[in-house]
């Protein structure tokens, strides 16, 4: 789903990776509101009008295409932007390991599923267990790239110190921004949310 | 001593049957697809319609944020 800004050639193109359970159709229309930019939206495999079913190889796979379909192809200022929220930071942060992006915006991000599962099953064999690790902090340090990391104050899904490990693993700038009083999923909808990323767009 | 055989038996199945439920479930644990909100898609379609009409009003498809929110 492609979402042109009012002036695209001044804008910048953001790749834009959502939640375990979000609808890219309704965030596309929060990001208009508040982000005048080019806009790339992909419901995962399995999710909305996409077909087939949901895997980390595959979130990988759709993100290396939707890139080198849409990069140069499209029009924008040059910048290239990963933005992820959630589930999508890992994907984000993937896409920015294999591809040339500029910056990275990471809502609620982890250090690693596998390590967010650890937390919550510590009696399991995590490790052995997991499909789809989404191992972020591993490529971190080779991430030469700045990065908005925006975490929600009381995050009951992803506990700080994930998204905390991950930004001290971070090998270029990392922004870090707390939310006071978000959660997971009301962090959107705080008053320093859209303020927080517009003001780490343009100053890229 | 058969009892507590009987009971150490009984928790190493528990404990594989929990791990094997984990491994087959865990697609639907961290995964949650569902269809797409079709409004804001036609939203969407008539923002970019509206981008491609010089005269067009780009505020006008604006819907309430209430209405919007999803579970992420």
């Amino acid at each position: 789903m492609g979402h042109s800004a009012r002036d695209p050639q001044n804008a910048p193109l953001i790749f834009y990776f959502g939640g375990n359970a979000e609808d890219v159709s309704v965030t596309g229309l929060d990001i208009s509101d508040n982000i005048d930019a080019n806009f790339v939206l992909m419901n995962y495999r399995g999710y909305g009008a996409s077909e087939g079913a949901p895997s980390e190889s595959a979130l990988f796979a759709d993100a290396l295409f939707a890139y080198d379909a849409l990069a140069s192809t499209t029009v924008h200022n040059g910048k290239l932007i990963a933005f992820g929220r959630s589930l999508g930071s890992g994907v984000a942060i993937y896409l920015s390991a294999q591809r040339r992006i500029d910056a990275l915006v990471l809502v609620t991000p982890y250090d690693s599923i596998r390590n967010v599962a650890r937390r919550r099953f510590p009696w399991l064999p995590v490790s052995r267990l997991i499909r789809h690790p989404f191992d972020s902090v591993a490529l971190a340090p080779s991430l030469d790239i700045p990065a908005l990391f925006l975490v929600a104050e009381h995050d009951e899904v992803i506990p700080l110190p994930h998204a905390r490990k991950l930004a001290d693993f971070w090998g270029g700038s990392a922004r870090w921004v707390l939310i006071e009083g978000a959660t997971h999923n009301s962090i959107d909808v705080e008053s320093d949310y859209w303020p927080s990323i517009r003001e780490f767009l343009y100053n890229q | 001593m058969k009892a507590m055989v009987n009971f150490l038996i009984i928790v190493a199945l528990s404990y594989a049957g929990i791990c094997t439920l984990i491994f087959l479930l865990q697609d639907q644990m961290l995964f949650f697809p569902h269809a797409s909100d079709s409004s804001a898609v036609a939203q969407l379609k008539n923002w970019q319609r509206s981008l491609q009409a010089p005269d067009a009003v780009l505020s006008g498809w604006v819907i309430p944020r209430e209405t919007r929110r999803t579970h992420r």
